[in-house]
């Protein structure tokens, strides 16, 4: 596991920037997290750490255990060991209603019987702070402020999960916990509203934990994205950091696209389709192995000769193109092309191919 | 695929309308028969003193006190089993379904159970304990409310199960400990709200079934409406005939009111319009 803590990370140019926000929230520890279902262990020791303000998502298949940590983080399950603190505060045997926290859930959570503006009012009134523009507030952040006197069911999908969101914000949390909030809704809407919760997120500057499965949501809002494989944390690090140098071949699998490639390794330097290229720490140290390779760090050269492989499939996707490369080698190869090549590289045409130098992680 | 049936042919409607008639007169016929008993004289001229006297309560009370202390105590019967039900079998599936799931079977079968017990073998069982019950609190009619939550159960837990499952207890109760609320505002101001139509239908199912009670009143020597009319009818048939149309009458138009308060909540929403699904 590689787990780093925001003050020893390397801070990504493009996700980095928990100094963008006024910082409000709190610290949160996850300590040595044990969740045993019977034989089942959902959670295996995970130790996780959040620095005020600090955006996080936990991303991972499903069975992981994501889901798992947020809800012991907000009290809906209990660990069977370890601990929990917000604020430098043990929360572990603190009941979810004294925890300050807010929850924006999968499923359409709003009370059914009351209007969105009652709906946000709600958690004020259970705090005792029953403020009265306050919860108009919270529904113009979320751009929903026409819409205060609609009941849910004369809301769409994505305008309950902005209520929902205006709702957990309202209370002004030290935590915000976000359990695969945009799971249910269509394409569109998701990214416009995951951008809006990063918006309001770094406005507030919320602690903010957030469970996905879906990679590209992890990796555009957060400040670092935790992998999650059979309970443990896999690799934490900036969206960046991530895709780049994935320590293990479960995160360069997960998070992107990545090609096997035959590599031999010797002095920290793999060679593999004729290129030499430097190794990720976590490589093996010598001997061959395989190399895991982007799509985009693989280049296709016009064969001079007989080339390294036959071209299976050419992909049109707009901005970019894919190609299917089989290797003379017995591999097949993904290789991202500039969109207008895409036509030339008929199924059959003979191309080589060769490795960017960038660095790849060469496991065995 | 839509909900919109599909428009009927008419083959379809001629059998709709035959099957409504048909079932239609089978369940007025009865009624007519009723209403026709309670309006003829002898001599087969038509007279609505019966129904004057059954309206007018200086009559009933000098004529039929019994059964107007009949009606009091099913009025009663159905106010105490209906609130005792609640009391009891609402937050009781509430907590089940939200913190002990596991057992939802066993309650499921618990309340299921009077439906296949008879009557009458539910008073042997409930005579000695109404012993005690006579012995602690006298031999009050109205007593028969906690016999009567037991015969309700299966009615009141069907219908209150129906309106549980049509809403996410778990997440909706999950949201509001989130935002600071207790179990107990959990389930008052969050669940039980949303649970108004299924809890209507519990009790006008409740209301129905203690107002047509006779066998366990009888059985237990206790007053309600139906032993009552049963005494009537043995002096005066068309007063018993038209009080019993009166009940049943009553028992409808709250069967109607339940079906017209779940279409009304039904078709309340307005749902959002295409530039509202951003």
């Amino acid at each position: 596991m590689t787990s780093e803590t925001p003050e020893t990370s390397e801070t990504s140019g493009t996700h980095g920037s928990p100094a963008t926000a006024e910082r409000s929230g709190a610290a949160v520890e996850l300590s040595d997290l044990h969740r045993h279902y019977g034989p089942v262990r959902a959670l295996d020791g995970l130790t996780l750490n959040l620095a005020p303000g600090e955006f996080v998502a936990l991303l991972g298949p499903s069975g992981c255990g994501k889901t798992t940590a947020l809800r012991i983080v907000a009290g809906l399950e209990r660990a069977t060991s370890g601990r929990v603190l917000i604020g430098g505060q043990d929360v572990s045997a603190v009941p979810t209603n004294k925890r300050d926290i807010g929850m924006v859930f999968q499923a359409y959570s709003l009370f059914p019987h009351m209007t969105a503006r009652r709906n946000v009012e709600f958690g004020l009134k259970m705090r005792g702070r029953p403020d009265t523009t306050r919860a108009g507030e919270m529904l113009e952040l979320v751009g929903l402020s026409a819409q205060s006197d609609r009941y849910p069911h004369q809301l769409s999908g994505g305008q309950q999960q902005r209520v929902a969101l205006a709702r957990a914000l309202a209370v002004a949390p030290a935590v915000l916990l976000l359990d695969e909030p945009l799971s249910a809704l269509d394409a569109k809407v998701r990214v416009q509203l995951r951008d809006e919760i990063r918006r309001i997120q770094l406005e507030l500057g919320t602690t903010t934990l957030f469970v996905t499965h879906d990679q590209d949501e992890a990796l555009a809002v957060a400040d670092r994205v935790g992998v999650m494989r059979e309970g443990r944390l896999e690799q934490l690090a900036t969206p960046t950091d991530l895709y780049t140098r994935p320590t293990s071949g479960f995160v360069a699998d997960f998070v992107g696209t990545v090609n096997r490639v035959a590599a031999v390794v010797a002095s920290g330097r793999a060679s593999l389709l004729g290129t030499e290229v430097p190794t990720l720490p976590g490589s093996v140290t010598s001997g061959p192995g395989t190399a895991l390779v982007r799509p985009e760090h693989l280049v296709l050269e016009p064969a001079a000769e007989d080339g390294d492989g036959t071209v299976v499939l050419a992909t049109f996707l707009g901005a970019m193109g894919r190609t299917r490369v089989d290797l003379d080698s017995g591999e097949t190869v993904v290789v991202q092309v500039p969109s207008g090549d895409v036509e030339r590289l008929s199924p059959g045409a003979r191309v080589g191919v060769r490795c960017s130098p960038s660095p790849v992680l060469v496991i065995e | 695929m839509s909900g919109v049936p599909p428009p009927a042919t008419p083959a379809g409607r001629v059998a709709r309308g035959v099957l409504l008639l048909v079932f239609g007169t089978f369940f007025v016929l009865p009624l007519y028969a009723m209403l026709d008993f309670t309006t003829r004289l002898p001599d087969g001229s038509r007279t609505a003193a019966t129904w004057r006297q059954a309206f007018s309560p200086s009559v009933m009370n000098d004529q039929y006190p019994e059964l107007v202390q009949g009606i009091v105590n099913s009025l009663l019967l159905t106010v105490f089993t209906v609130a005792l039900m609640l009391v009891l079998l609402l937050p009781t599936m509430i907590w089940v379904r939200l913190r002990v799931p596991r057992v939802r079977k066993v309650v499921q079968f618990v309340s299921l159970l009077p439906l296949t017990v008879p009557a009458i073998v539910l008073v042997v069982g409930l005579a000695p304990v109404y012993a005690w019950v006579t012995y602690f609190f006298g031999e009050s009619s109205v007593l028969l409310a906690f016999a009567y939550v037991v015969i309700v159960l299966p009615y009141s837990y069907r219908a209150l199960d129906a309106g549980l499952s049509a809403i996410d207890v778990t997440t909706l109760s999950e949201a509001a400990r989130s935002l600071g609320a207790s179990w107990l505002t959990v389930m008052v101001r969050v669940v039980v709200p949303n649970l108004r139509g299924a809890i209507m239908s519990a009790a006008f199912l409740s209301v129905a079934v203690v107002l047509g009670e006779f066998t366990i009143a009888s059985l237990l020597s206790r007053d309600n409406l139906q032993t009552t009319i049963n005494l009537i009818g043995k002096r005066d048939a068309q007063m018993a005939v038209a009080v019993s149309f009166a009940f049943l009458a009553i028992a409808f138009f709250l069967l109607f009111l339940l079906s017209f308060v779940g279409g009304v909540r039904a078709l309340s929403g307005k749902q959002p319009s295409p530039e509202d699904a951003a």
